[in-house]
Order: C-alpha cells, then sequence, then structure tokens
C-alpha cells in the first residue's frame, strides 16, 4: 500500500535513542495494520482473547508503545477519518483482495501448507471499527494522545510536523512525503527483525529516517514534482498509475519534460482514471484540523489492567512492566524537555 | 594572558555563584571590552549568556582574545574565602594557571586553579519570539517560587493582561501568588496573548535565589509552552537564563 518510493529516497539509518524527547505522530490506521500482520500465532493466526476477539493490535499497542515512550519519546496517534471519495476503488479492490486471501489461508490451513498459509493470513488482514475504537480506548487509558483526522491521517500529521507542533511522522508509508511531512521515521513500531515473504529469511530492522527537503534537493524535484512522480507511478487515489512506468523512469520523464501533462502525451496508452488537478489536491492542500490538542498524561494502570488483563485475558505480568515502562517514560519524557527544541542548533538535528 | 582587579568582591562572587547552578564547564571568552559566558547545564534543560564589561574591573588588561575555561565550582570555592575589605586580583599566568591573590595590608594570599582544556561545546542560538512579557521584583519572584516549592516539584507561570501568577499543586496541597496588573511588585506588564507554561521547580529555584543577590528587577518573558527568558537586571553586565518547560505536566 501506498507509493513505491524507496528506490529514490535516502534513508538515514537512526537509534530509538535519537528520537527521545521528539514528539511524534503515528499514521493510526498503518501501525494498526502492522500490528494485526505481524503479531499471529504459530500458525498465522491473530492473537484472539477467550473470546475469540482479536486481540494482535492490542499487544502491539501496549507492548510497543510502552518501549517507545520508556525511551523517551512522546507519541501522538493520528487516525483517518472519511477517506477521499477517490480511494473507495482502491479500497474495494484492498477488501476483495483479503477476502481472497482469507479463503485463500482457509485452504492452506486445512491442506497444512502452513508458510503459505501465514503469507495469506497476513494479507487477510482487516481492522474493523471496534478494533480501532479498541485501539483509541486504550492509547488514552495509556496516556497517549489521539487525534482524529477529518481526511487522511497522514495529511493532518504532514500538517502538524509542518507547524512543528511534532518532530516527524512515523508510517512506513511514503505517501506521508508527498502529503508535505519534514521527517518520516519508517520501522519504529516494529521490532527486531522481519521475516521476508514467502522465505525462511529474516533481516534485520532498524528505524531510519526520510528528510523531505534533503531528498528533494537530491532529486532535483519541487514537492509539487513528487506529487506528479506519485501520480505517475500510482498513488492510493490511482493506484494502476501508468503500466511500465517505474519510479526512476518517473523521474527522469519528469525530469526532461516537466509537469505531468507534459509528461503524459510521450507515454503510449497513459490514462489518469481521474483528473490530476484533483489527485493533486489531495496531496498539496488536504482536509485537515487545527482543532486538536497533544496533553501527555500519566498512564491509569488500574484503567489498563482492567481492559487488557480483565476483558481481554493479557498476561498480568507482562503488562504491569509495560505499564511501568510507559510510567518512566513519561516521567523521562516531561523532565527532559531540552532547549534545543525551541533554539535554532547550529548543527543539524 | 590578562591581569585584573575586581572593585566589587561581593558583586563578583554572587556572579559566579549565579552561574555554577548552570554550569560546571565553563568556557569564557576574554575578550577587550568583556567577559562573556553562554553555556547549557549538562542536561540541556538551561541555560545561562552573561556578560561582564570591563568597565565592572578595576584594573583590566588583557594581551589577547582568551579562551578560558575553568570548572566554576572549584572557581567558587577559592572566591569564597576572599574576604570583603582585601584587594582582589585575578591572573592568567604563563603556565596557563589561573592566579587568584587576596592583598590586606602588607598580606598577600595566593591561590592557584588549573585552566581546563576547553571543549568545544557548540551552545544553540536562542530564536524565540515572546508573546508576554513582565519585570517585576527579583525579590517577589524569589518568596513566590520558594512558596510553590512547598507543595511541588513543578511550578506553572503564567502571564496575561490582568497579571502575574505563579502556581503549584501537588498532594500535599497547593499554593499560589497572584500580581494584578499595577501591583507595587510589577514594573511592566505587556502579553499579546494569554501565556503559561510549566517549570522544572529545583531549576527555577535555584536560578532566581541566586541570581536575586546580584539584581533587584528581573524581567520574564514567555510564551505558552515554551523557554522561559529571565532577564536579571545588573548595574553592569548581563545575565540572561533560558530554561525549558516540562510539556504535560
Amino acid at each position: 500500500m501506498g507509493i513505491q518510493l524507496g528506490d529514490l529516497v535516502e534513508a538515514i539509518r537512526i537509534s530509538i535513542e535519537d528520537l527521545s524527547g521528539k514528539k511524534i505522530a503515528f499514521d493510526g490506521h498503518n501501525v494498526l495494520y502492522q500490528f494485526l500482520s505481524i503479531i499471529r500465532g504459530r500458525l498465522g493466526e491473530p492473537l484472539r482473547d477467550g473470546s475469540g476477539r482479536v486481540t494482535s493490535h492490542l499487544s502491539g499497542l501496549i507492548y510497543r508503545n510502552s518501549n517507545l515512550v520508556e525511551a523517551g519519546i512522546k507519541i501522538v496517534y493520528i487516525f483517518d477519518g472519511k477517506p477521499h471519495k477517490l480511494k473507495t476503488e482502491t479500497i474495494e479492490s484492498r477488501l476483495e483482495a483479503r477476502r481472497e486471501a482469507q479463503v485463500k489461508y482457509e485452504t492452506a490451513l486445512k491442506e497444512g501448507r502452513i508458510s503459505e498459509a501465514k503469507t495469506y493470513a497476513q494479507q487477510a488482514v482487516s481492522a474493523t471499527t471496534s478494533m480501532i475504537d479498541d485501539a483509541k480506548k486504550l492509547l488514552t487509558l495509556m496516556g497517549i494522545p489521539w487525534i482524529q483526522a477529518p481526511s487522511e491521517g497522514e495529511a493532518q500529521s504532514a500538517y502538524m510536523a509542518q507547524k512543528g507542533d511534532v518532530w516527524a511522522t512515523a508510517s512506513q508509508d511514503f505517501d506521508s512525503l508527498l502529503f508535505g511531512t519534514p521527517r518520516l521515521v519508517r520501522n519504529l513500531s516494529i521490532t527486531g527483525r522481519r521475516k521476508l515473504p514467502r522465505k525462511n529469511l529474516y533481516i534485520k530492522i532498524e528505524p531510519e529516517r526520510v528528510d523531505l527537503d534533503s531528498t528533494l534537493s537530491k532529486l532535483g524535484i519541487s514537492r509539487e514534482i513528487l506529487v506528479d512522480l506519485g501520480i505517475l507511478i500510482g498513488t492510493d487515489y490511482n493506484p494502476e498509475g501508468v503500466k511500465g512506468v517505474g519510479p526512476k523512469t518517473a523521474l527522469r520523464l519528469l525530469k526532461q519534460y516537466g509537469r505531468l501533462e507534459e509528461v503524459l502525451p510521450h507515454l503510449e496508452n497513459a490514462k489518469i482514471p481521474y483528473p490530476i488537478d484533483e489527485i493533486r489536491e489531495i496531496f498539496l492542500k488536504p482536509e485537515v484540523t487545527e482543532n486538536y490538542k497533544l496533553e501527555w498524561h500519566p498512564p491509569d494502570e488500574e484503567g489498563i489492567m482492567d481492559f487488557l488483563c480483565r476483558e481481554h485475558d493479557f498476561d498480568e505480568d507482562r503488562v504491569k512492566k509495560a505499564v511501568e515502562k510507559i510510567k518512566l517514560g513519561f516521567e523521562k519524557s516531561r523532565e527532559k524537555t531540552r532547549l534545543e527544541q525551541w533554539f535554532n542548533p547550529k548543527s543539524s538535528e | 594572558m590578562f591581569d585584573f582587579e575586581v572593585s566589587s568582591i561581593e558583586s563578583f562572587r554572587n556572579l559566579v555563584k549565579a552561574l555554577s547552578v548552570i554550569v560546571e564547564r565553563g568556557n569564557f571568552l576574554v575578550d577587550e571590552s568583556q567577559i562573556k559566558l553562554v553555556a547549557m547545564d549538562p542536561s540541556h534543560v538551561a541555560m545561562v549568556d552573561f556578560e561582564l564589561p570591563k568597565e565592572f574591573f578595576k584594573r583590566y588588561l588583557l594581551d589577547e582574545e582568551t579562551k578560558l575555561t575553568l570548572n566554576i565550582n572549584e572557581l567558587l570555592k577559592f572566591l569564597d574565602r576572599v574576604e570583603k575589605d582585601e584587594q582582589l586580583e585575578i591572573k592568567l599566568d604563563k603556565e596557563n594557571m589561573l592566579l587568584i591573590q587576596c592583598k590586606r595590608g602588607g598580606h598577600t594570599r595566593r591561590f592557584l586553579m588549573p585552566v581546563l582544556e576547553p571543549v568545544d561545546e557548540e551552545v544553540p542560538s536562542p530564536n524565540i519570539f515572546f508573546k508576554s512579557r513582565a519585570r517585576m521584583l527579583t525579590q517577589s519572584l524569589r518568596k513566590a517560587i520558594r512558596d510553590a516549592s512547598l507543595v511541588s516539584e513543578h511550578v506553572k507561570l503564567e502571564i496575561t493582561n490582568s497579571g502575574v501568577k505563579i502556581s503549584a499543586a501537588g498532594d500535599m496541597g497547593s499554593a499560589s501568588s497572584l500580581w494584578e496588573k499595577g501591583a507595587d511588585d510589577i514594573i511592566e506588564l505587556k502579553s499579546e496573548e494569554d501565556s503559561n507554561a510549566t517549570f522544572t521547580l529545583s531549576y527555577l529555584q535555584d536560578i532566581v535565589n541566586t541570581a536575586s543577590v546580584s539584581s533587584e528587577v528581573a524581567q520574564l518573558e514567555l510564551s505558552t509552552d515554551m523557554p522561559i527568558k529571565m532577564s536579571f537586571e545588573l548595574p553592569q553586565g548581563r545575565l540572561v537564563y533560558y530554561l525549558a518547560p516540562c510539556i504535560g505536566v
């Protein structure tokens, strides 16, 4: 999902400690999908509580966030609002793909093809409204603020990052750059290592940072052209893009001809399903809200224990440890506001 | 090399003391017109911007601009031994030792302390636009912060067009001081936008306590949830602190 920019951007490897004291906006849906697809049982099935309700996302939220909070990161979650009408097609085709994956998963499982089944299981992930509500409830108990975006969450967090209310957007998707986030942090909500799909290989996952300005200047284009580039290779609003045009070709074409309108005549069968300006506007003038408050609170220990251990059968000792980490981190981040956050540092951040 | 004679031992010692609450290892810049120090505390929560012009000294001889790195607490220990009616001279000798020399009635005491290797610490330049400003008596500020220290580790400062408020609340109760606009202790008050921020009390208390000995009037500049700028007015020189707020308290 999201635009495939990986080949063009330069990611700087960072450590979690580098983010200590910084406010980071997490793309809520993106993170929940990651938790739901990665946090899985032996047969690729999601974690469930005693009543059969899926809890993979809650597990990720409490355990992963507690590590990040402990490191002094000030997390805020941004949840998607109403999707733009151009995205409906993408959403429908995703739903369809998930339904298919679910069928394939069940078949593979029945026939004992476990590793295949796991792959399908991950593809079949979907986040329901009640999962999102649970996530918001848990975040509130953890003292972590969350914001409901009017439309795209990534647009909202890019806006907040531009204003300086948060330092960066955390998401796996490069779309955030198109939305104009000055900094994108990737691989923050997943830990350690990740299995390569269909291979028995693990790769080490480390957080990395992509800076919009330096990416643009390295590519030699403006953000407007980056959006055009996205449209050429395909965004959530025109998932097909233009057939046969990958990131590198798109960049070359745009640098040669300028805007997208000038590029298209040079491509055979180039069709963009929607008016280009309308897609541009989604990225360049997105619907965002100024109406939000960023306040961090100490965790509600009793509330968390009730919700996770008594309602959803989590292990008490493990949750208690996580709560301790959140408490520590809260104290740490509150004491550790550093002057540099407001000053013009002479050395770059 | 330089050779200074301090005319007012008390004020000199008090100023060094005010620096010592923020800085352990101070990188002074001594030039033909002044002594300057801009430094942050080790945790980068507070910063001090200090200048003492040559007019403060009875004798101010300097052959070239000098960077002087000193352990401020060690310096203070020696200065504490100087008596009020002694003549105080501070010199940098050829061996790069700092000489503190006190003379009275034909009696000379000499203290030598090492000058440290300078550390190249990048100090960021403050670039904040403040929405509110209040000039007030340093003593009143000090007392209000002392009040707050009875109940909490954090203290909240508010400046609006209608007044200045310093308050704190904790498990042991709460404390607050409110000066209305026009209050005797408030010399000037200007606020474009209601501003408030919360600070770690220990820092604020150390700064205000030590600075209040040297300064009668303090100017506070504040914006919501931003660092506070505290300029302590001196007969000569500059003593300005920045302190980062606690957010989410």
